[in-house]
């Protein structure tokens, strides 16, 4: 019988053909590699991290602190904070989780086989940014079970305290990996930001924990941890972790595809188009064509430094560490050195000239001061910090929407976090619930841990 | 078609003329001597015949050269009497089999219907033909109980969604197999998404004109000899063949016209603009304003300086301009008369021992939509030789040319229907002309600076515009073939071997032009795609039929399988075009090529035994073992079975024939193994992207000078099982009155088990996906087919026909933890699958409500959306019907076909978005509305209060700011559960008209002809708000209930013209 069989297959594989492949090899995806090596790996790493900083979570936030202003679709309804749990999506599932983590853990992951300590210790700064900005948006997110694939497939979520310990823990062995590192860490390629610059890394690394330090500051009440940070981090611009994006449309920053493939949709607040009246940094930030301030100018024309496709992206930058070195100045006395020098940082990051006329016009260096200087400067590359500045400080201060009540936001006030993804309502429900329960019911009114 | 018409008129004219012939007369009467009422009395080798009249009588004119008639009655056994010179025969009809109905069954062989113990239906090649449908597919709508037909929009050539008792597979396909002349053929579409334009499913390649026998098979009992494929039945098409004797030639000609059957209300009161500071101020087009929340149009005038926007100026208060009116421009003036020319000829007959069959099919069509276009051009030869007396061999085959200029649609800043709706009233988008001769004229939608015209300066398409500068083509080249041979070793004995082919390319090339206005650049994209899909089939079979006693038969079919497919697709998508207009790759600067290849094989060992005993117990008995490549290789082999039973009873004990003439009662049982979708066995890496917005398209690599690879966030499994149907379905055959009422009753339950399903994954663990066999889906219905036959004499008759279909199909469990799996649609609203749920709920936010139902109020008297989605409308209707009512008299046949569809809902979309921008009729009416909301309001302490506080709707309240309206205020478009609407609907799908000519036939040359009138979807009644709810954005795919700016449906009036040589 069979021998029957197989004189029956081969008759009928001659009658057909391409009979040569086994069912095992048909089943094999010629298109798609099964390994790849780490220097194949880090680019998208580093483009996925940078695209973020113009994806939704921003421009929401933008839009919250008053800095953007929704014109049409869905950015209107933003306006008033009717923020469902759909809204961030897109973000928790491909932007962050199964986006720049995934890489990230596979990165960390491979580094450790193939003994290559600079892609771990990179991969492990750019998973520890992610990871801040992410509980600074959410509060309690998932960390410690994070990332296990099929061994954990429900992660339990982490508390956000336990989430900023666990990045200043992970930026610290990142520190201590690429310092350690002998003949480069292994690099072999990939590395879009530093080529491979170990110490630019180390530099950033600081800096990204000065950032998570000063998060937590108004638990702390202690701004030397993020002071003695910063001061180990970039100590110009020049050294800033920054990703150069290109003029195509495959290729060009998030915040400008916005404005190319959503157009007139967004614009700038017009309060905040009025506070930057006379500041010599309004025209690379917004345009107006008479009626209206738009963030981006059309055909991606204009002056706009961050709104324009090939945008120069920090994912941590010296204005933001001369701002927290300002600020901590300015909670125990006198700030005007500190100030001018973030100033004179944020004039020269957007390559605009007249920062001392400037720094001479303003009243005084004080907290205040510091605070809304920080909002100005942050604008456009720095959205989060300037969400989790504001949360922290409530400077500048700023008048919720009159329809901003809801039964998403029962206060109406302006929002503290972001409602969880739906995604994990509906594969993680027992967790999220967890975590709703944990933090009051997380609605969009009630304050992170960081900021309570 | 001139010439045609002027033919058909002349041989009309010919008719007058007496020809050579003779009156047969007599009477029909069964074996009691009572009188046969309605039995059929044909003239052998001609379609003339008549029926008996109530006395049992008949007279029939016979044409010199004819000399034979046939009998023929339901239940009792057909008779061919020789004429020989007679005028009177008087005939006894003796009872026989009943139901006389042949059908095609698994492994293409025919089998008498009566012998089953399963559902099966036929559908009569002649509904398919009248139906009139470009696509088959929508040929089959409301025609056989258990299937579900949904087309995608009236498009030219678009898809149509096929289900046969339901849906089991999440992310394979759920349609059936289809067959022809026993080559399993590729019915898929590539390309159906919430946005781009309405592409083909490739069943539209058959030309419905060759088709001679078209069968329905529904459970596995029906379809395990075909093994996985026809895991959601099968439809098993026979196309014509020759038949020996002289060449006959057959040519239809059609003309159809097509119009627009829905659209939805839109409002004509209120001008563009928005309110500011509490004054709905009017903000024309060059603001880029997209509200119609303006001033009344009768607080306006013309200022009677003509601009690029409107001829008649701007738009100024009344009293301060040239005392011209404002007005409403109609928007649907957009859309024209579509229409459809189908040209069909044949030629068949046979030599010797050869047979052939040769058509030629030609088919174009125009849509409602300007520069909307679909066109086939199809050819086959059938034919069959007999070399010896032994062996005998055939080849079907057939070529296809089809394809068309699509037209962008859907969730699309250029699709026609959103920049259509979104128009205010105060705009015109033809810029002073409407259709066609808007469309080819580019003052319509485009201005001198070379911008585009449109009501927001250039946010969304002009439609005008997309229907020119959009472009979208695709042309498919199709082979289906199958040569056939069957040597007889034994009388009894047969080996027979197929080899089936059918390959295709779908070339298609797209672009979205260079538009150059400041509110919204559009750098332009040009996409060339290249599909190649190849499926081979051969199938070797013995088949060996014996009587094992006088009374057991028994017929065995053993066979071996080899399915193969290959499909290929390669994508080069191209950004910033350079040269405006200019519609080729070449002309993009920067290329992102992508390339998905899907390859399988399945190895099949199947057998089938069919035993009767006597009349009126069958028994038949099928099992298949697949082994297959998609599955882990160490389990990769699975079984399918079946068994069932007939027993006729009104064969086995006496029952009062005035009772009952037949009845047979079936019962079956069978399994059927399902493998996974290619490729999920091993985790690969991809080319990186980085994206996460869901507003914005990705960065791709290669770029920044590198390339990039990404961890798939597909989880592969390596440890996949086979997955399994089993379906148990019991039935009766009845027929009463003399056959004159029928009824057919089918009760199925099928249970779903271990399906393979790509379930969504918290995205926390590094994946979004991962392949499981996990989900129980249930499907339990009810299949009813009845026919009646009221009055039948010899000059009148009027049948119906009913089916009837009920069914559930419920999603019992996903895998642990798991609550939902989207499928299709938007961040917002989608179908999703949900445990416990019906199969494809619509998914999305709605309001908050206590324990009670009762929607919970805020304080302010709004009510509040609950922050958690959930699922909000079922999409599946509670039962569907078609009735058809067929009346002939003498020469004329009048049919109808009724579609009824009770329950099923639908997200309007599009009603949320139109009424947001407030250009719906609703918006409208509401906008001087004070309204207390019908709810409660939280009292905090567990109790609640009913809600008193009114609240304005829109501008009764001149103190409340624009994003307060309660269109507006809960986001673009409201949330989920403000637009869900029920779909019942009550529609004449069909309406035919039917003359023949009488006995021509010794004109010589014309053997006959006749002439239809055809109208289709005439008249639909249904509340749904928006357009034809028998559309779906996502196409054929396995989500179905959205609406968002869907191209519409279609209504047509077509006159047919058939003759015979």
């Amino acid at each position: 019988m069979k021998i029957l069989k197989y004189n029956l297959i081969f008759l009928l594989c001659f009658l057909t053909f391409s009979c040569s492949d086994s069912l095992e090899e048909i089943n094999i995806d010629p298109t798609n590699p099964t390994d790849v090596g780490l220097n194949l790996i880090l680019p998208e790493i580093l483009s996925s991290s940078a695209f973020n900083e113009g994806t939704n979570p921003n421009r929401v936030a933008g839009i919250i602190m008053q800095q953007l202003f929704g014109i049409d679709a869905q950015q209107l309804a933003y306006n008033d904070y009717r923020l469902g749990e759909d809204v961030m999506n897109n973000y928790w599932r491909t932007g962050l989780y199964a986006g720049v983590l995934r890489s990230c853990k596979v990165a960390i992951d491979k580094a450790a086989e193939d003994s290559r300590p600079f892609y771990s210790g990179v991969a492990k700064i750019v998973m520890a940014n992610e990871y801040g900005k992410a509980a600074s948006f959410f509060g309690d997110i998932p960390f410690s079970q994070a990332l296990q694939g099929t061994d954990v497939l429900q992660p339990a979520y982490d508390s956000q305290e336990a989430v900023y310990a666990g990045v200043q823990a992970m930026l610290s062995e990142a520190i201590s990996e690429l310092s350690g590192a002998s003949e480069g860490g292994g690099y072999f390629g990939g590395d879009l930001v530093f080529d491979g610059d170990i110490d630019a890394w180390i530099k950033a690394a600081h800096g990204f924990k000065a950032r998570y330090y000063m998060h937590t500051s108004k638990r702390t009440g202690d701004y030397s941890q993020a002071v003695s940070e910063a001061n180990q981090a970039m100590s110009s611009n020049a050294e800033n972790a920054s990703f150069q994006f290109l003029s195509s449309q495959t290729g060009n920053f998030s915040l400008a595809k916005f404005g190319i493939e959503r157009p007139s949709t967004l614009g700038i607040h017009p309060q905040f188009a009025a506070m930057m009246d006379g500041d010599p940094r309004q025209s690379v930030y917004m345009y107006t064509d008479g009626t209206t301030w738009w963030y981006f100018d059309s055909a991606d024309g204009g002056n706009m430094i961050w709104a324009q496709s090939a945008a120069n992206v920090p994912m941590i930058s010296y204005v933001e560490m001369a701002f927290i070195k300002a600020e901590a100045a300015a909670a125990s006395g006198n700030a005007s050195a500190e100030l001018a020098e973030a100033i004179t940082a944020s004039f020269d990051i957007l390559g605009v000239s007249g920062a001392d006329t400037y720094i001479a016009s303003l009243p005084d260096a004080s907290y205040n001061t510091v605070m809304t200087e920080a909002y100005k400067a942050y604008y456009g590359f720095n959205f989060h910090e300037v969400f989790s500045n504001w949360r922290r400080t409530g400077i500048p201060s700023l008048t919720p929407s009159a329809n901003g009540s809801g039964g998403l936001n029962p206060s109406g006030s302006i929002p503290q976090r972001y409602l969880y993804a739906e995604s994990e309502t509906q594969t993680n429900s027992a967790n999220v619930e967890a975590a709703r329960a944990a933090q009051g019911g997380a609605l969009l009114d009630v304050p992170t841990w960081a900021n309570q | 078609m001139k010439k045609v018409l002027l033919l058909f008129t002349m041989l009309t004219l010919c008719i007058g003329t007496t020809f050579a012939q003779r009156t047969v007369s007599g009477t029909v009467t069964d074996t009691d001597g009572l009188p046969l009422i309605g039995a059929n009395v044909l003239i052998m080798g001609t379609s003339i015949g008549t029926i008996t009249d109530i006395d049992g009588t008949y007279s029939l004119d016979v044409p010199d050269g004819y000399n034979t008639l046939v009998f023929s009655y339901t239940g009792f056994s057909t008779e061919e009497v020789d004429i020989a010179g007679r005028t009177t025969i008087d005939l006894v009809m003796a009872e026989g089999e009943l139901l006389e109905e042949i059908v095609v069954t698994a492994g293409g062989l025919e089998k008498n219907k009566a012998r089953l113990g399963y559902a099966i239906q036929n559908v009569e090649p002649d509904d398919v033909v009248a139906a009139k449908e470009v696509n088959l597919v929508n040929a089959l709508n409301s025609k056989i109980a258990g299937v579900q037909v949904v087309s995608s929009s009236g498009s030219p050539g678009s898809s149509a969604n096929i289900r046969i008792r339901g849906s089991k597979s999440i992310n394979g396909t759920n349609d059936p197999l289809f067959v022809v002349d026993g080559v399993p053929i590729d019915n898929s579409s590539v390309g159906n998404g919430v946005d781009g334009v309405d592409q083909s499913n490739r069943a539209i390649d058959i030309n419905p004109n060759d088709i001679a026998s078209l069968t329905v098979l529904k459970g596995p009992a029906a379809t395990a000899l075909y093994g996985v494929r026809a895991a959601n039945g099968a439809i098993i098409i026979t196309t014509k063949k020759g038949e020996a004797g002289k060449p006959k030639i057959s040519i239809t000609a059609s003309y159809a016209m097509d119009q627009v059957n829905k659209l939805p209300e839109m409002q004509s009161t209120y001008a563009q603009g928005r309110v500011l500071s509490g004054v709905p101020t009017y903000l024309g087009p060059s603001t880029g304003n997209g509200f119609s929340w303006g001033p009344l149009l009768s607080d306006l005038e013309f200022d009677g300086v003509p601009t690029e926007f409107d001829q008649n100026g701007s738009l100024v208060a009344a009293g301060t301009g040239n005392g011209v009116p404002a007005r409403a421009y109609d928007q649907f003036d957009y859309f024209i008369n579509g229409n459809t020319y189908d040209l069909n000829a044949s030629v068949s007959g046979g030599i010797d021992a050869t047979n052939y069959f040769v058509s030629a099919g030609r088919l174009t069509s125009n849509g409602i939509v300007p520069n909307s276009t679909f066109s086939r051009n199809s050819f086959r030869l059938n034919t069959n030789t007999d070399l010896s007396d032994k062996l005998s061999i055939g080849v079907s085959a057939a070529y296809s040319n089809s394809g068309g200029n699509r037209i962008q649609r859907g969730s699309n800043l250029n699709g026609v229907m959103l920049g259509l709706l979104r128009t205010t009233p105060t705009f015109d988008n033809g810029n002073g002309l409407v259709g066609q001769a808007a469309a080819d004229n580019v003052s319509s939608y485009v201005l001198e600076n070379g911008d585009m015209r449109s009501y927001r300066n250039g946010i969304y398409d002009n439609p005008y515009w997309t229907a020119n500068r959009n472009p979208s083509q695709d042309e498919v080249d199709r082979i289906i073939g199958s040569i056939f041979a069957q040597y007889d070793v034994m009388d009894n004995l047969s080996l027979n071997y197929r080899l089936g082919v059918d390959t295709y390319t779908d070339k298609r090339n797209s672009a979205i032009d260079i538009q150059t206005n400041a509110f919204r650049p559009e750098p332009g994209f040009i996409s060339q795609t290249k599909i190649t899909n190849k499926d081979i089939n051969s199938d070797l079979f013995l088949n060996y039929e014996r009587d094992l006693t006088d009374d057991i038969n028994m017929n065995l079919i053993v066979g071996y399988n080899i399915w193969d497919h290959h499909y290929n697709r390669q994508t080069t998508d191209g950004t910033t075009m350079s040269i405006p207009g200019f519609y080729h790759i070449s002309n993009a600067t920067d290329l992102v090529a992508t390339e998905v290849i899907d390859r399988r094989r399945i190895h099949g060992l199947y057998a089938t035994a069919d035993l009767s005993y006597s009349d009126f117990l069958f028994l038949n008995l099928t099992a298949r073992r697949d082994q297959s490549s998609t599955l882990p290789i160490d389990n990769n082999s699975y079984e399918s079975y079946s068994a069932s039973m007939g027993l006729t009873f009104t064969e086995l004990v006496e029952i009062d024939r005035n009772i009952i003439d037949y009845g047979k009662l079936r019962a079956s049982y069978g399994k059927v193994g399902n493998d996974a979708l290619a490729y999920r066995t091993q985790s690969v890496f991809v080319q990186s992207e980085s994206g996460g917005d869901g507003f914005i398209t990705t960065v791709q690599f290669p770029n920044f000078g590198t390339n990039s690879f990404e961890r798939s966030n597909l989880l592969a499994n390596s440890l996949l099982t086979p997955e399994s149907t089993t379906t148990f379905e019991i039935g009766a055959d009845l027929k009463f009155l003399k056959g004159r009422l029928g009824l057919d009753f089918t009760y199925y339950n099928s249970k779903s088990e271990d399906v393979i399903i790509d379930v969504d994954v918290s995205a926390v663990t590094g994946f979004t996906n991962a392949t499981l066999n996990s989900a129980v889906i249930n499907n339990e219905g009810i299949e009813i087919v009845a026919s009646a036959t009221p009055v039948s004499n010899r000059n009148f008759n009027w049948d119906i026909d009913v089916n009837y279909t009920k069914y559930e199909n419920i999603v019992e469990s996903l895998a642990p933890g798991l609550e939902d799996i989207g499928m299709a649609g938007f961040v917002s609203t989608s179908a999703d699958v949900v445990p416990g749920q019906p199969f494809s709920v619509i998914y999305g936010n709605g309001f908050q409500r206590n324990d009670n139902g009762d929607m919970i109020i805020g304080s302010d008297g709004w009510p509040l959306q609950d922050p958690i989605k959930k699922p909000m409308g079922d999409p599946n209707p509670d039962w569907t019907a078609g009735v058809r009512n067929t009346f002939s008299y003498k020469d004329f046949t009048l049919s109808a076909l009724l579609d009824i569809r009770q329950g099923g809902e639908m997200w309007c979309g599009t009603c949320g978005i139109i009424n947001y921008f407030g250009t719906s009729q609703l918006s409208a009416d509401e906008r001087n509305d004070v309204v207390v909301f019908d709810g409660v309001v939280d009292n905090g302490d567990g109790t609640f209060s009913p809600n008193n506080t009114p609240v304005a709707l829109a501008e009764a309240d001149p103190t409340a700011s624009f994003s307060s309206f309660y269109r507006v205020r809960y986001g673009f478009g409201g949330i989920s559960e403000m637009n869900i609407f029920d779909t019942s609907w009550l529609r004449l799908r069909e309406l035919t008209l039917g003359y023949t000519l009488p006995q021509i036939e010794s004109l010589g040359f014309l053997r006959g002809a006749s002439i239809f009138l055809t109208g289709r979807n005439l008249w639909l009644n249904t509340d749904y708000p928006g357009i034809d709810p028998e559309t779906n954005l996502t196409g054929d795919s396995n989500g179905f209930g959205l609406d968002y700016f869907n191209m519409p449906n279609t209504k047509s009036y077509t006159v047919t013209v058939r003759l015979d040589f």
